[in-house]
């Protein structure tokens, strides 16, 4: 300890407290250094019970520039993964259990998992399939009722609407979840659509209610002839859709905010294959593109070249078959009746399984492009589709000073 | 003139003095470098010490953060004192986690005078440690125990709490 050259105070009794010359509780925090701490927990679940303990810590934190610091220093609230079954009427959750962050564990604990406020109709098979998941929100369709659920399970919103409008001459493509954190409540619903050489969307607006049929595309540069499905699923990145095309080396694009559709190129190693790639977003929100070389993960990004034309350009190659062993614990000799497929590209965050006989569980598997740390998740069998499960930033966090946003 | 150790004082705000190596402070807070750097003119060949005001931070308060300081920012003591390493776990991630787990281990009211006083003297390394230490406080805990371990009032009225309970009611 540090030697003391002077005492000018009188000496206290032990009892006695020393009273402090000035309030230094927690509220004597000014806001810049309660956001310095706020920034310091765990998780967004941390945050979301810090900032709801009055109104003074709420409006600490609700602006962007805050929102934009928790995540940059944050891995994405993954909460677990919903499935879905064939045969089964609502998709199901797994949670995300190896964590030992007590705040997440609430979050999963307290969240609709079981979809309950979804309208169920008992004669409704093949029941709701999950289409997208967004913000903390499921995009759910139910076929045979031709109704259309986006449903926060943590928040426990749910909006209903009829399905669009469907002309059976065209191909059905992809339903997509458009959510954007600046307008919190409001969201819009991307239904797709192809003909033989075009592609047309109709939008639906929360804020609207009604849906908007957009012009066809231009015709799409080379066709085969007589195929029907020519496009593969889709893709949202950072307000872009993405299709890549079943058997050419291009993707067609549509720009949500503009509404224009566009082409890009694909690779050509990966034209018609897409197993073996993921389209997503690096954690800066750029688009980029995961592939996989049996054990190895390769990621692109788009790049000008040297003519200033924006070509794929390779920017690493991450083997992680050492990795893949430690964590699943599958016997080295036995790794190669396995193989690894990526899932998922979601903010820096590549969502894969390794996949065996299609008898016995998978294993998920969660790996940071940034630093490069791979992640078991859990182990399970599954049979049709899966998605990841990432809590949304929730909606009374977003704001400015000037107003509360709690009606 | 080299190889002797140059001195300052420190006063807090209630009048208290506390001596500190020159070379020691400088390093940690920038804040009193920032100090010294403005003194040192004046008392370039004179031998007398400097008393520097503090007075944003009590006695009580700059006794830690002049221990902390001597532990971490004092290259002779930290090399010069294997027990410290003697007692690091496996797992702590440097040799001083132990002292600063320990250092950190104290009420609510003290540790927030620390985040004042390492904010106010800049002292990074205690800045992130203190504040680290109150998101530790508050994580892992329902709303109704953040305000009662930090004397949080709540102040939402009764409709906006039906309705922040009813959008959140996974974190009470």
């Amino acid at each position: 300890m540090p030697r003391r050259r002077r005492r000018p105070r009188p000496r206290q009794t032990s009892t006695a407290k020393p009273q402090p010359p000035t309030v230094t509780t927690i509220h004597s925090l000014g806001d810049d250094l309660l956001r310095e701490i706020f920034l310091r927990l765990p998780s967004l679940p941390s945050l979301v019970r810090a900032a709801l303990t009055s109104r003074a810590f709420l409006a600490v934190i609700r602006s962007p520039a805050f929102r934009c610091r928790f995540r940059a220093l944050h891995p994405p609230p993954l909460l677990g993964f919903f499935f879905e079954s064939i045969g089964e009427d609502v998709p199901s959750f797994s949670p995300i259990r190896r964590r030992c962050d007590p705040d997440i564990a609430a979050a999963v604990r307290g969240a609709d998992v079981f979809l309950t406020r979804i309208p169920y109709h008992e004669d409704a098979s093949p029941g709701w399939k999950i289409k997208d998941c967004r913000g903390g929100c499921l995009l759910l369709l139910n076929y045979r009722t031709e109704q259309i659920a986006v449903y926060n399970p943590l928040t426990r919103a749910l909006d209903l609407f009829p399905t669009p409008p469907h002309d059976s001459k065209f191909r059905y493509m992809n339903y997509f979840l458009l959510y954007s954190d600046q307008s919190p409540g409001s969201f819009r619903v991307v239904y797709s659509c192809h003909d033989k050489s075009r592609v047309r969307a109709s939008i639906f607006s929360s804020d609207t209610r009604e849906w908007q049929i957009l012009p066809w595309s231009e015709a799409a540069p080379a066709q085969p002839s007589g195929k029907k499905h020519w496009l593969l699923s889709g893709t949202q990145v950072n307000g872009n859709l993405y299709w890549a095309h079943a058997k050419q080396a291009y993707m067609v694009v549509l720009d949500t905010a503009t509404l224009q559709f566009s082409f890009i190129d694909l690779l050509e190693h990966l034209k018609g294959q897409g197993y073996l790639y993921k389209l997503g977003a690096a954690k800066d929100g750029k688009l980029c593109m995961v592939s996989v070389d049996e054990f190895a993960l390769c990621t692109w990004l788009r790049r000008a070249d040297d003519s200033g034309a924006e070509k794929w350009m390779l920017h690493s190659v991450i083997p992680l078959v050492g990795e893949i062993l430690q964590a699943t614990e599958i016997p080295e000799d036995e790794l190669y009746e396995h193989c690894l497929k990526v899932d998922a590209v979601l903010d820096g965050i590549v969502y894969m399984s390794i996949l065996g006989e299609h008898t016995s569980p998978s294993w998920f598997l969660s790996f940071c492009l940034e630093t490069r740390k791979l992640e078991k998740l859990f182990q399970r069998t599954f049979d049709n589709s899966f998605y990841p499960y990432i809590m949304g930033w929730p909606p009374f966090l977003i704001g400015n000073d000037n107003d509360m946003a709690l009606g | 003139m080299a190889s002797e150790k140059k001195v300052v004082f420190l006063r807090s705000s209630d009048g208290e003095a506390f001596e500190v190596s020159e070379e020691v402070i400088s390093a940690a807070s920038v804040t009193i470098k920032g100090m010294i750097d403005e003194e040192s003119p004046s008392r370039a060949d004179t031998a007398a010490t400097t008393t520097l005001a503090i007075p944003n931070v009590t006695a009580a308060t700059l006794s830690r953060v002049l221990h902390y300081v001597n532990k971490h920012f004092d290259a002779a003591a930290v090399v010069g004192r294997p027990d410290d390493y003697i007692f690091c776990a496996p797992g702590d991630e440097h040799p001083l986690a132990r002292f600063d787990d320990d250092f950190v281990d104290v009420d609510n009211d003290t540790l927030i005078d620390l985040v004042h006083a390492a904010e106010y003297l800049h002292i990074k390394k205690l800045f992130d440690l203190t504040c680290k230490a109150v998101a530790d406080k508050l994580k892992g805990r329902t709303i109704d125990q953040i305000r009662e371990t930090f004397g949080i009032v709540n102040d939402y009225t009764v409709e906006e709490e039906v309705e922040v309970y009813r959008e959140n009611s996974w974190a009470f």
